[in-house]
């Protein structure tokens, strides 16, 4: 029973972590893209519809690349981690 | 008055987090063992620094829990008890189910002063004889000599897990602060400054309008006097 609970306390915890990272790197994605619009147009810097334009057009197919799917690892590596340390303490 | 309850605050959470990770992380003694037994123990008001009840203790009708003891001799010489319970798939998590297994390796490393055999013996927790509290141990190792300290990097490296995690936390915080809540900020102050703006404009035409008025009915009433009106109105 005790390993079911903890399995739904880690998936809850898991699953916060990977909203919030998901968020982050959208979000630095995002801030990254403004920049590089204001590199291109240093005339046309700033907040305006043709920037927010560019930056959904580059946002599209984010979610397919390889950093945005990374983020899955934290679902992965807490599991590893606990078979790791429940290797080291009861097995060696 | 402010500022002493923010420092108090601080101090209290930085000692609750040192304590906690005291408590909660790893650490290695060598020390030599010199004897290895079960207990039945009364379980009270220090229950939290005990195993949980379902990581397969055992209890008798009174209420006394069956825990393994491990007897130690520190190279000072002063004593040192730990008890020996599994942690299960549960807090703190170290998931620990060998404790039978760490207890025979125990037995078999007991000595005494005169042949001494030397362990690092791996535990968590504290020993606070006023409360009956004591360590768990994890894991022993056996060593050369009571001098010999291997390297405690369990406890290095969640350090630096967690210094990694709170670096993380830190950054996540900024972006949101600058890419969120900074932006919504400056809306509604920008609203609020537009509102007020507007307020004003409201107020000046309608104490204008209020003049002209005024100056509309003095007029006539000037006209009264033989007084011509002003052209401009």
């Amino acid at each position: 029973m005790a390993i079911i609970r903890l399995a739904l306390i880690l998936f809850v915890i898991e699953a916060i972590f990977y909203a919030l990272l998901t968020v982050y790197l959208r979000s630095t994605k995002t801030e990254a893209l403004e920049e590089e619009w204001d590199r291109r147009h240093p005339e046309r810097a700033g907040d305006s519809e043709e920037r927010r334009a560019f930056v959904r057009r580059s946002m599209v197919g984010f979610q397919k690349t390889l950093k945005a799917r990374l983020v899955a690892l934290v679902f992965v590596i807490p599991t590893i981690v606990i078979a790791v340390i429940a290797w080291v303490v009861n097995v060696q | 008055m402010m500022h002493y309850v923010k420092v108090t605050l601080g101090v209290l959470l930085g000692v609750t987090v040192f304590l906690f990770l005291d408590y909660a992380l790893p650490s290695k003694n060598t020390v030599r063992i010199t004897n290895t037994y079960n207990r039945l123990t009364d379980i009270g008001a220090n229950a939290i620094f005990y195993a949980s009840n379902d990581t397969g203790t055992v209890e008798n009708a009174a209420g006394q829990r069956d825990i393994r003891f491990i007897e130690t001799v520190r190279p000072n010489g002063k004593v040192f008890v730990y008890r020996n319970e599994d942690t299960g798939w549960i807090w703190p998590p170290y998931f620990k189910y060998d404790s039978s297994n760490l207890q025979a390796e125990a037995t078999n490393y007991r000595s005494d002063a005169n042949n001494p055999q030397w362990v690092s013996v791996t535990a968590y927790g504290w020993r606070i004889p006023f409360l009956s509290v004591y360590p768990n141990a994890i894991s022993m190792k056996p060593v050369a000599s009571s001098q010999e300290s291997p390297l405690n990097w369990p406890a290095m490296l969640i350090l630096a897990v967690l210094g990694a995690f709170l670096a993380l936390i830190w950054r996540m915080w900024n972006q949101f602060r600058e890419r969120t809540i900074d932006p919504t900020a400056r809306k509604v102050s920008d609203a609020v400054d537009r509102a007020d703006a507007r307020a004003d404009a409201a107020m000046d035409r309608v104490s204008q309008e209020f003049t002209e008025a005024r100056q509309g009915f003095t007029g006539w009433l000037d006209t009264w006097k033989g007084k011509p009106r002003d052209p401009k109105r």
